[in-house]
């Protein structure tokens, strides 16, 4: 396999010495393309105070195609699937060299500030988002208390 | 992925943030501009769009073969449309020239101007240098005029930025060791000039440079270096136009530290500009056309091959890949270099390249390229020297077998619920779904004890 490329050690080293505030990404040590993700709940969101898992992978062809992104934590979510996959537009059609691990991830946050229940992932949560949207808000403020409180 | 490769190459690697340390932070900006937006190293061959965005030839060309947009607007691009950048390729390859001398004063006369407090005439900089220098003086004048606790602040930030970056150097290796080294120097550079008398006592004239300095240095020191330091000085384009009486000043730092201070022995050549000027467009050797390989026998492929001197060994696909690479790098190379390479040298890249790449050889389609792989090469490790996959296979063989079981009711329990979804993402799908037991736990647990990408790759395979 190709070795592994001077920009993805550049933005490790970026990563970890100047971190995007509410956002860690720390490289697996046997690994340098896999990351273990957390990004705390945007405030004044449903998921306000709580932090969640991720595992990001850089592909070989990385920066020529996508990071891998998915959370590991249960979130309650029309773009999150129970899965953990998710529906982002930067992550499929839209990606493009010029982003990075670092864009990817505030993507991500900007998602958990402001679901899109039009373009779901998740279809049963996102039909409660658009039929009772303060059940789905106390809903997901609930799995966010439940699975990604603060420890 | 040996690792002691990546330690070297960290070494090596630059960063726009390294100009934060300085006493002209600002210079980040432009050190950022002259990367490119793909790679995030300095440009190489720079090439301009249409929509106006720069980029290395070989990362663009290389993307689009991917995606025919522009990876900053999405503009629609095709490779027809780069038009090489002389001028970039020059400022980039000057810049890149005087970067660590840059970043060696730069922080020097910081660790002078924060270090020193009673010797003003050590650290006053001289006047109409360059805006940099200009800037220099400024912060350097701030640095004596503020209270004793503002000091202590300058100092420590200075501390703490090289602490902040500890985290990645445990994974990683320390690597700022020319800034280090400089700092030290400045601090030798003070304890040395604390001794000396003032310098502008007792001038002579250089034989060599027909500079002044100051006896005492000339005798010991700038005799020597400017005779063996000539070549080097060539390169600092702008020492020269300094005004006399500030060499004094350049020549005490010379002292201890980096030469690039001192003045130059001649007119420095304007290598660079004068390339730029004698630069024009190769209309001599032609476009390397694209094939299309779907209609080409093996024997057609070959006499391809041969007749650009290529070897035709290894699959079709090998043979395809590295026609497509050397086309990429012929065309680069013929359209958009200032300064092209023989033949010879782009066969040597290829080769380079293809010794890199031997594993993941199929880049045209990259859908599926990991489980080919692992199809093609089974027992050859695939993230880590030490990963024994068979070993893997043997004691995980119950939980495969249950694994591949439960992804296939996943699939179609997530067919019926999730179709979207499916479609979106099969990868995913196919990952995810594998490892589900119960449909409303994620099965995180997995990853997140053992994040071994692995696990990505191997379930992938039990799908094809």
């Amino acid at each position: 396999m190709a070795s592994l490329p001077k920009r993805i050690i550049k933005e490790t080293e970026r990563l970890v010495s100047d971190p995007v505030p509410g956002i860690t990404a720390i490289p697996h040590e046997e690994n340098l393309r896999y990351f273990q993700v957390t990004v705390e709940g945007p405030e004044q969101s449903p998921y306000e105070n709580g932090v969640f898992n991720l595992e990001l992978f850089l592909p070989d062809d990385y920066p020529m195609e996508a990071p891998k992104v998915r959370f590991l934590t249960k979130i309650y979510h029309p773009n999150i699937d129970r899965l953990g996959r998710i529906c982002l537009d930067v992550l499929k059609n839209n990606w493009s060299p010029a982003l990075q691990i670092r864009t990817v991830l505030l993507s991500v946050q900007a998602l958990l500030a402001s679901p899109n229940p039009n373009d779901p992932l998740a279809n049963d949560v996102a039909e409660e988002w658009l039929q009772n949207e303060d059940n789905a808000i106390a809903k997901a403020r609930e799995w966010t208390n439940m699975y990604a409180s603060k420890q | 992925m040996p690792r002691r490769t990546n330690l070297e190459e960290i070494t090596n690697v630059s960063d726009p943030r390294d100009f934060l340390q300085t006493t002209i932070p600002e210079l980040t900006d432009i050190d950022t501009l002259l990367r490119c937006h793909i790679c995030k190293d300095f440009l190489k061959t720079p090439v301009l769009t249409p929509c106006g965005h720069t980029f290395c030839s070989l990362c663009i060309r290389e993307y689009l073969k991917r995606e025919l947009k522009c990876p900053l607007c999405l503009a629609e691009l095709r490779e027809s449309m780069l038009k090489s950048e002389y001028l970039v390729n020059e400022i980039v390859a000057s810049y890149g020239e005087v970067r660590t001398k840059l970043l060696e004063t730069l922080s020097v006369v910081r660790s002078l101007s924060t270090g020193d407090h009673n010797d003003s005439s050590l650290i006053e900089l001289p006047d109409g240098r360059n805006s940099v220098a200009t800037h220099n003086k400024n912060s350097s004048h701030k640095h004596f005029d503020v209270e004793d606790d503002e000091d202590l602040q300058i100092i420590e930030t200075r501390d703490n930025l090289p602490l902040s970056k500890r985290g990645i150097q445990d994974i990683t290796t320390a690597h700022k060791k020319p800034r280090k080294d400089s700092s030290k120097s400045g601090i030798a550079s003070l304890l040395n000039k604390a001794k000396s008398p003032d310098p502008r006592q007792d001038l002579a004239n250089c034989p060599i440079c027909v500079k002044s300095f100051p006896v005492d240095f000339l005798q010991r020191t700038h005799l020597d270096e400017c005779l063996s330091v000539g070549a080097v000085d060539m390169e600092t384009a702008d020492s020269n136009n300094l005004p006399q009486e500030s060499i004094v000043q350049s020549a005490k730092i010379d002292s201890s530290v980096p030469r690039q201070s001192l003045p130059s022995l001649e007119t420095p050549t304007n290598l660079h500009f004068n390339r730029y000027l004698e630069s024009s467009s190769n209309a001599s050797v032609t476009r390397l056309a694209k094939l299309n390989f779907s209609s080409m026998s093996l024997q057609q492929l070959k006499a391809k091959l041969s007749a650009l001197k290529l070897p035709t060994t290894g699959s079709r696909q090998q043979m395809i890949n590295r026609y497509n690479h050397y086309e990429m790098l012929w065309n680069s190379n013929y359209l958009d270099a200032i300064n092209p390479v023989d033949e010879r040298e782009l066969r040597r890249r290829l080769a380079n390249w293809e010794s890199s790449h031997n594993c993941a050889s199929d880049l045209t389609q990259n859908a599926g390229a990991i489980s080919r792989y692992l199809n093609k090469n089974p027992m050859k490790d695939f993230r880590t020297d030490k990963f024994d996959r068979r070993g893997w296979m043997l004691a995980h063989r119950r939980i495969f077998r249950r694994l591949i079981k439960e992804a296939k009711d996943g699939l179609q329990y997530s067919e019926s619920t999730d179709k979207r979804a499916e479609e979106h993402n099969s990868y995913d799908t196919c990952h995810n779904d594998s490892s589900i037991k119960d449909p409303d736990v994620i099965p995180s647990n997995q990853l997140v004890t053992k994040p071994n990408p692995v696990a990505f790759s191997s379930q992938k395979s039990t799908e094809t």
